[in-house]
């Protein structure tokens, strides 16, 4: 990452298009952890937050953002990583801060590929005249 | 804490006087990337925009409006902040905490 770059979270950050270390469209940064330096007090960008509920959270619906993210644990392996880890993207995985922002973890870390997957295996497979299962 | 959380809050100087609520966070990344300070004001959609201190200039007319609605927007040192009690949507600054115009 350049040094001494100034951004403006709202302006740099929110909303943008992620990208994975393959070029894949991944998500969106639905929202941003921030955390306070135990020895410094200085508050400092800990995560991205991207993946089901976090828009919803983020738009004010609490409640509905927390009922997806509990939701949606139902959706990926056991073996998975923790959901936590799944929405969360450490800042340290960030590559790239421009139009798109580059992630240096593959789309399938995250829980929006769980959600996105569940939706193709369990609805748009099922639309007459999908092909999707003759191309697998 | 989460950026929304924050973006919900109010500011209140030492005295308990009321600044504004937060609307935007300026990130530094000089190594990890920082919270540098929080843009402060009533409104906030000319800064998401970029009117404010990002270039963004036409059309000239959107430019005069959002000068002119965040004209009381200001900037306040994240190391000013005493207390981050997010929870109570409520930022409470330091005595001898510097608020100065952003725009």
């Amino acid at each position: 990452m350049a040094h001494d770059r100034v951004l403006h979270a709202t302006l740099d950050l929110l909303d943008r298009q992620l990208r994975d270390r393959n070029g894949v469209l991944c998500g969106n940064v639905d929202d941003v952890e921030i955390e306070i330096d135990d020895a410094s007090g200085q508050p400092y960008v800990a995560s991205i937050v991207t993946g089901p509920g976090a828009l919803a959270y983020r738009l004010g619906l609490r409640r509905l953002g927390t009922w997806l993210e509990r939701a949606s644990t139902g959706l990926h392996d056991a073996g998975d990583a923790p959901l936590d880890d799944r929405i969360h993207v450490p800042i340290e995985f960030v590559t790239s801060i421009g139009p798109t922002i580059e992630l240096a973890i593959h789309a399938k870390q995250l829980a929006s590929y769980d959600t996105e997957q569940w939706w193709v295996d369990h609805v748009i497979t099922h639309i007459p005249g999908n092909d999707s299962r003759a191309t697998e | 804490m989460r950026l929304s959380d924050l973006l919900t809050c109010e500011v209140v100087d030492s005295d308990g006087t009321v600044v504004g609520t937060v609307n935007d966070v300026r990130l530094v990344r000089d190594g990890r990337m920082r919270v540098d300070a929080l843009i402060v004001g009533s409104g906030g959609l000319g800064i998401r925009l970029g009117y404010i201190r990002n270039g963004v200039r036409g059309p000239w007319l959107l430019a005069k409006v959002f000068s002119r609605l965040e004209r009381r927007a200001r900037l306040v040192d994240a190391a000013d902040v005493g207390s981050w009690s997010v929870a109570e949507h409520r930022l409470t600054l330091r005595v001898g905490a510097t608020v100065q115009p952003y725009a």
